[in-house]
């Protein structure tokens, strides 16, 4: 082995006057080669090597909207509030995580019943509103009392998992409300400085 | 935004048990006619279950000078 005494401010050719590799008891990696697209791990104490990267997380995107308007509902049968969202799915066979936090109201002058119903309608591509969640029947809630006038409050979370999408095209989900078919009075959604907010989250299958 | 209660108040007097929707995402306190102008009546359902409604008052006991008319006596 030939050896070289350095004299003050001379270097050594790190490219071409070293052999061998420099370990990691020394700051070094003990390899000569990696391999593409994987990363760096230790498989000892000492030891590192190439390895494929850990699998990305599931959630693949989010979507919100805040609102802070109303709505009026009083029909037996549903109509669209303003809380709505969309997201489009960057795969077919994607679960949509759907939640809707809101407030709603009801009034009755008189009578012996006043009950909300809530669904989320879903509409694909732009192709019309059916209703989502729940399937049918609704998120119903209210008040039965004997007599007198009342007015109730109530804060629902609307969550579900939507499965079923099928499509990489824009997917709308929208709070419906109507006053249950037995009852009369008022049913109304959010109010004067009262926020909602959709949440829609797509997650990996 | 509007009072809906108070709006429902006067609709009921003016035609207990009509059917009706509004969104309402102004600033106003008070019932304009522009607002009123965009109450959804309903007048049948479609075959997913939603209301069908026109912004043309289908009922003659309610227009908007008497909605304004009992809106102010609440």
């Amino acid at each position: 082995m030939a050896l070289t005494r350095l004299g003050l401010n001379q270097s050594i050719n790190l490219a071409t006057n070293t052999t061998g590799t420099l370990g990691v008891a020394n700051g070094g990696t003990g390899l000569t080669s990696g391999t593409t697209d994987q990363i760096l791990k230790f498989t000892g104490s000492t030891t590192l090597a190439s390895a494929a990267q850990a699998a990305g997380g599931k959630l693949l995107q989010t979507q919100s909207a805040l609102f802070t308007s109303q709505s009026a509902h009083n029909s037996e049968t549903y109509t669209a509030s303003n809380y709505t969202d969309q997201i489009t799915p960057s795969a077919t066979n994607s679960k949509i995580f759907v939640c809707f936090n809101l407030r709603s109201h009801i009034y009755q002058a008189s009578g012996s019943t006043v009950r909300s119903q809530l669904a989320i309608y879903r509409q694909i591509n732009g192709g019309g509103y059916s209703e989502f969640f729940p399937a049918n029947g609704g998120t119903s809630w209210g008040i039965g009392v004997s007599s007198g006038e009342r007015t109730m409050y109530y804060t629902p979370q609307i969550t579900f998992m939507d499965t079923t999408h099928n499509t990489t095209n824009a997917v709308d989900y929208t709070l419906y409300a109507r006053r249950n078919t037995s009852a009369t009075g008022s049913v109304n959604v959010g109010g004067s400085s009262i926020q909602a907010q959709v949440i829609l989250m797509e997650i990996a299958a | 935004m509007i009072d809906l209660i108070k709006l429902h108040k006067a609709l009921e007097v003016l035609k207990p048990n009509v059917q009706w929707t509004l969104k309402d995402d102004t600033d106003s306190t008070s019932l304009t006619e522009d607002l009123y102008n965009n109450i959804g009546w309903v007048t049948g359902e479609d075959s997913n279950g939603i209301a069908i409604t026109t912004n043309t008052c289908p009922h003659s006991e309610i227009t908007w000078t008497k909605v304004k008319e009992e809106m102010d006596k609440l």
